[in-house]
């Protein structure tokens, strides 16, 4: 660091920019001497689906521990190091991550990664976001996403997609390993339309067809002229093996609380409440991203009462005393899920997710129906 | 005549032949008839009920490719298709303004403070990637000084992001990395002031230059994240090195190195090293500067909203070689803590004890107090108290109290912040 006179330190300048040219020019791509792909995923949700996919050929990590708000993460040096040794980055997307997403990926060095390369994952690709603005958004709406509502994971449907996107991607870049990746995927598949239909539905009809009914609401219907069907073949030719069919799983367990009226603290329940049939009839804040306050709570409380909403939905890093207070005046119940995997420690996994949300969802909205 | 007779007794044989035949099998089988009778209405009722399975999978699979197609539409036009995000706006930069309004009110020994409002400054950012090998980043700042308007720029530099070998690089404008708080944007710093230390050994604005920056990621047997950061810049920084008269280069090293303590606190601990001629007093003449700095932040990841702590201390040391050959040995340090104790509220405490590169005779001690107001994520108000007390050497003894109000707020995407 001894400068003495402007040659020598124009001398070190131009060796400086030397070196910065040849590092420029020569770019060699890493070359990974490990067999298994380093995955880093923005969030919890994202990972377990992931390990679900990659199976033994995947090393994943989370950025989002699972217990924190996704939107407030603070991009971590160690976060970086982290995604430096990454072989793919997948993102929820939607704009979930723009507070730290694009300090990370630059602090990490790791151009594999960057948006635009085949290690960047955009998990919401075939997604289709729900509460797209139609209008231009600015901050006096709150924090809204100008692309749509980004907590599509709350909707196991949108599990599939993310799945199936995560496959295609380890079959682009580990090609070897593609049909595991693809017999992993069928078996995570079963396994949610199982958690989400039950087994024997499943079985019967397959979770494609199921999921498709249940969207288009055709798929009560469709069951009940089944069961007509066996009840009427049994009648004429009976025939072995032929059992009428019942929903069992996560559906059935919402079924009779179709259309209860609920409030969640932020708008993050959007997908679940649409899959499952909820009505969402407030939020305890008063725009996405801003803390309730008074005036806000009083409107909330009274058309919790106009609408006989009896729970109160909500995340367990918000303040819960905004939302006991409201469900004592209320006689309302307050249910706190994860909306992350790891949020709880019931939410092992990304089935285990919904088996605790649904189980505590229910619980309490058969305590308030009572 | 023969021949229709015998056409006409074959007739008859036949008819009497048929209907006799079939007489004699419907009153030989009654039962079979309705058995079969049965069968066919049952075919009847399984090819009816095959005809309305495949009726109803055929309408099915005809509404799957519709929704197929819708899906597929709107994925291809969806949000990203809408007028909002068009082909020419996307290649527009990230653009925010922030504005930083202060009310400021003095008393010294003397009293001849003005209490005032000031429009501190109007900071304008616009970033984006330039082409697939690096992005630029402007820092604008407008300013009032002593009823004069400047244009500065602060920062504005491009940045290689996609080297090899866990390097980084930078070239442009931009703040010396000599500890952390010399680098804060004033919408950054969380108080209302640069510590005494900063503005005393770098100026009002902190030490900001252009030159070429180079970074790399130090791989070490913990496993840790490890920085190394090569600066090389002008030594035109007004009140350590050269100023006006600069026509040479200063060095700058910093080694920063982070650690998780556990899932909610982190430390992170740096050491910076200056070197460059000050030619304030003719050739020849250097100036070395050296720093330590140690940040602890604790955030509790499921109650993060609402509770966080920051200390904050650095320290820095500088010897300025001056005409008279005799060095000043001077240094200065800062320590501070902030406590978040709701979601929108905070509170903070600065100590500052300063002396100055041309006089270590001279020193300030500062103690600050304030509150933070987080409106929204864009916008803060804050209420600070500072008393100095300045003592020694070239300085006459007195002391200042001051009170500070500040408004600070934003438009526009600029929010993603270093840790």
């Amino acid at each position: 660091m001894n400068v003495n006179s402007p040659n020598i330190s124009g001398r070190r300048v131009f060796v400086f920019c030397l070196v910065f040219a040849a590092l420029l020019m020569d770019r060699p791509q890493r070359c990974q001497a490990q067999d298994k792909l380093n995955i880093v995923t923005t969030t919890t949700n994202l990972k377990s689906i992931a390990e679900a996919v990659g199976g033994e050929h995947v090393n994943v990590s989370s950025i989002a521990s699972g217990s924190e708000d996704p939107h407030f993460i603070e991009a971590k040096p160690s976060y970086m190091l982290r995604a430096k040794n990454a072989d793919l980055w997948i993102r929820v997307g939607l704009d979930l991550e723009i507070g730290y997403e694009r300090l990370i990926l630059e602090g990490s060095r790791n151009p594999r990664i960057h948006i635009g390369s085949p290690g960047h994952l955009d998990a919401s690709a075939g997604v289709v976001p729900l509460e797209v603005p139609t209008q231009k958004v600015s901050r006096s709406m709150g924090d809204v996403h100008p692309l749509g509502n980004p907590h599509y994971w709350l909707d196991p449907y949108n599990g599939r997609i993310i799945a199936r996107n995560i496959c295609q991607r380890l079959k682009q870049l580990d090609p070897v390993h593609a049909d595991d990746y693809e017999r992993n995927l069928a078996s995570f598949l079963l396994k949610l339309d199982n958690a989400m239909f039950g087994s024997r539905a499943t079985k019967v009809i397959g979770g494609d067809k199921l999921w498709k009914m249940q969207s288009d609401g055709t798929l009560d219907a469709f069951i009940k002229g089944y069961n007509e069907k066996i009840l009427r073949n049994k009648q004429s030719s009976p025939l072995p093996g032929q059992e009428t069919l019942s929903l069992d799983g996560w559906l059935a367990k919402l079924k009779p609380f179709e259309h209860a009226k609920v409030v969640t603290y932020h708008r993050s329940w959007s997908y679940f409440a649409r899959r499952f049939g909820l009505d969402v009839v407030a939020e305890l804040e008063p725009k996405p991203g801003i803390p309730p306050g008074p005036g806000h709570i009083l409107q909330v409380m009274n058309t919790m009462k106009s609408e006989k909403a009896g729970v109160i939905l909500m995340e367990p890093f918000y303040n819960r005393g905004d939302a006991e207070a409201v469900a004592k005046k209320t006689d309302a119940k307050v249910v706190v899920a994860a909306a992350a995997v790891n949020g709880q420690k019931e939410a092992a996994d990304y089935v285990a997710l919904f088996d605790n949300i649904v189980s505590r969802l229910s619980s309490a909205l058969s305590e308030v129906s009572k | 005549m023969e021949m229709q007779l015998v056409r006409h007794s074959l007739c008859a044989f036949i008819i009497l032949f048929f209907a006799g035949t079939g007489f004699a099998e419907r009153s030989s089988d009654d039962s079979e008839l309705r058995s079969l009778q049965q069968q066919v209405t049952g075919l009847r009722q399984t090819l009816k009920d095959a005809n309305d399975r495949h009726s109803a999978e055929i309408k099915m699979l005809h509404e799957e490719t519709e929704l197929l197609k819708q899906n597929q539409a709107a994925a291809v036009s969806g949000p990203q298709a809408s007028p909002l995000y068009g082909i020419p706006q996307s290649f527009n930069p990230d653009i925010s303004a922030i504005g930083d309004v202060l009310f400021h009110a003095g008393r010294n020994d003397q009293n001849v403070e003005r209490d005032q409002f000031q429009f501190r400054e109007l900071e304008l950012a616009f970033g984006n990637a330039v082409d697939p090998y690096g992005r630029a980043d402007f820092f604008v700042a407008i300013e009032e000084e002593d009823g004069e308007w400047s244009v500065d720029l602060e920062e504005g530099y491009f940045t290689f992001d996609t080297l090899p070998y866990d390097l980084k690089a930078r070239a442009g404008k931009f703040y010396s990395a000599i500890g952390k708080a010399n680098q804060f944007h004033t919408h950054n710093m969380p108080w209302v002031d640069k510590p005494n230390v900063i503005r005393d050994f770098f100026g009002e604005e902190g030490m900001s230059e252009a030159g070429a920056e180079l970074s790399w990621l130090v791989p070490n047997p913990w496993d840790n994240y490890m920085e190394l950061i090569v600066q090389v810049q002008n030594n035109s920084n007004q009140a350590s090195f050269a100023g006006d008269q600069s026509n040479d280069l200063m060095y700058v090293t910093r080694l920063k190195s982070f650690f998780e303590i556990d899932n909610d606190s982190t430390l992170e601990v740096g050491g910076s090293f200056a070197a460059g001629a000050n030619a304030s007093t003719g050739g020849g003449h250097r100036t070395n500067l050296e720093g330590l700095d140690l940040t602890y932040k604790w955030r509790p990841a499921q109650q993060g909203l609402y509770k966080s702590v920051t200390l904050m201390n650095e320290l820095l040391f500088s010897q300025k070689e001056q005409g008279t050959e005799d060095t000043v040995d001077s240094h200065g340090l800062y320590s501070s803590l902030e406590y978040q104790f709701s979601r929108r509220w905070s509170v903070f405490g600065r100590y500052d004890y300063s002396q100055f590169p041309d006089d270590s005779k001279s020193h300030e001690n500062a103690c600050s107090a304030g509150l933070t107001f987080r409106q929204s994520e864009y916008c803060f108000w804050r209420v600070q108290y500072r008393h100095t007390e300045a003592r020694g050497g070239s300085t006459t003894d007195n002391s200042r109290d001051e009170l500070f109000l500040q408004l600070d707020f934003g438009i526009g995407p600029h929010r993603a912040h270093p840790y």
